[in-house]
């Protein structure tokens, strides 16, 4: 799990549970403060390289590709950013 | 406040558990069958569990929700976000049954509920709306006529809509006419109230949301924006505070409409008014959400303040002790939803009997 100066995780998930199939499939949180938009962009790359989990596939190499985007790291996005840069079917 | 209810599970149950611990109140976390190994059943000074797996059964199982809150003498109740936090029905029920609901009163969530009721409203109060039919359609003929008053993409949407459920976009009389009877259908299904309505397709909007504390005297402040428009079918994915695209003049103008918005609509507890910008930055409302939000932590770095606290205390009847100017907004704050489900299977989500969770083990180098 990530840590150290600036982050912050909001999750419910520990070393050995199961996550259950029923609910919502938010399974963590990663918030991060920096002191301008590009100390808080890499702290997120940085928490992103961190957050290693087994047992379960997750969306954080989707939310790596997103944050490493030029066009997000320039901050020239709207609603449609992922239909139309990331080319995934939404 | 002696004794708080959580009628919630996952992250939101265990930050609410959090809070209440440091502020010397006792919980008591309720669970379903499927989570009897949740770590908010761990974290609470009391766990009861109130049915089976399914929600339905469970964490919307109102009856069982209220029966052990008076069991445990418990004599409030905090309903996180999702299952139960914008239900009036629940909220009236607490009200009735002399429990605290930890959010507005029901009156309010029946009427901010109903997207075209808020829309009617704020557009009296003043905020700007996104033109649009003024409440319900009735018919096709209606929307037909609407949609070229306002002109091309129109939005058809569910009044009990939320979620990202029951939006369709129509570029042409004819796509209308198909989507208008689809949304019509899904709302009946999802939201059991076929009530829609119509309005302009804002292109390329930013999706920026205001947060605001109301207390029980009058007292409302806004905490500034949180941008959410990295979004994947409605469902917001990565959120920061301030939007690259909001700036000092900017923030005040939305804030404003954000006080004055909850003012209208004599809002108490934390809410959140969410507005569009479009390209030439100016805005709209879209709905206001009452409830404890997933991305509020980036507002609470960004502040200093602690949002779920404010939210307890102002639902003890406590004044809020910061005013509007005393709200200090320092540095940059981004959040990732960690979710788990598979971007290259369509985004299906991942959970099955067998995932067990095992975090980091990491191979150190030998050198």
């Amino acid at each position: 799990m990530p840590g150290g100066n600036g982050i912050r995780i909001d999750s419910a998930i520990y070393e050995g549970y199961t996550i259950p199939p029923h609910y919502d499939s938010m399974i963590a949180k990663i918030i991060v403060w920096g002191a301008n938009r590009n100390e808080a962009v890499a702290k997120m790359k940085r928490a992103l390289e961190e957050f290693v989990i087994e047992g379960v596939e997750t969306n954080r190499d989707f939310l790596f590709e997103i944050i490493r985007n030029p066009d997000f790291i320039r901050g020239n996005f709207d609603t449609s950013f992922m239909e139309k840069r990331l080319q995934y079917d939404c | 406040m002696n004794k708080i209810l959580i009628a919630n599970r996952g992250e939101i149950a265990v930050r609410i558990i959090r809070a209440c611990k440091e502020m010397n109140i006792k919980t008591v976390a309720v669970y379903s069958e499927a989570d009897k190994d949740a770590l908010h059943t761990k974290l609470a000074d009391q766990a009861i569990c109130i049915g089976p797996a399914a929600s339905t059964k469970s964490y919307l199982n109102i009856k069982n929700i209220i029966e052990t809150a008076c069991l445990t003498k418990a004599d409030s109740i905090h309903p996180g976000f999702g299952f139960l936090s914008e239900n009036s029905q629940f909220a009236k029920i607490c009200e009735e049954s002399n429990i605290k609901f930890i959010g507005p009163s029901s009156d309010v969530i029946e009427l901010l509920g109903n997207k075209s009721n808020a829309k009617e409203l704020m557009k009296e109060a003043g905020v700007p709306v996104i033109p649009g039919s003024d409440g319900r359609v009735e018919k096709i003929e209606d929307a037909i006529k609407i949609a070229k008053e306002i002109g091309y993409p129109v939005m058809l949407k569910a009044a009990a809509g939320g979620g990202g459920k029951g939006i369709r976009i129509a570029n042409n009389p004819k796509e209308l006419e198909t989507n208008y009877n689809i949304v019509k259908q899904e709302a009946k299904i999802s939201f059991n109230d076929d009530e829609i309505y119509i309005e302009k397709f804002v292109k390329n909007p930013r999706h920026v949301e205001i947060q605001i504390l109301a207390d029980e005297h009058g007292n409302v402040i806004h905490l500034g924006e949180r941008d959410c428009s990295i979004q994947r079918n409605h469902q917001k994915m990565i959120e920061e505070t301030p939007s690259t695209i909001v700036d000092d003049k900017l923030r005040k103008k939305m804030g404003e409409a954000a006080v004055k918005a909850a003012k209208i609509a004599n809002y108490t507890s934390c809410g959140t008014v969410e507005f569009l910008v479009d390209e030439d930055k100016n805005f709209y409302f879209m709905e206001m959400n009452t409830r404890i939000q997933v991305e509020h932590p980036i507002t609470e770095m960004r502040t200093g303040m602690d949002l779920v606290k404010s939210q307890i205390k102002i639902a003890a009847g406590e004044e809020l002790k910061i005013k509007q100017k005393e709200v200090q907004f320092k540095g940059h704050s981004i959040e990732c939803r960690i979710n788990a489900e598979n971007p290259k299977k369509k985004f299906m989500p991942c959970p099955r009997k067998d995932n067990r969770v095992k975090l980091a083990r990491w191979k150190w180098h030998s050198n």
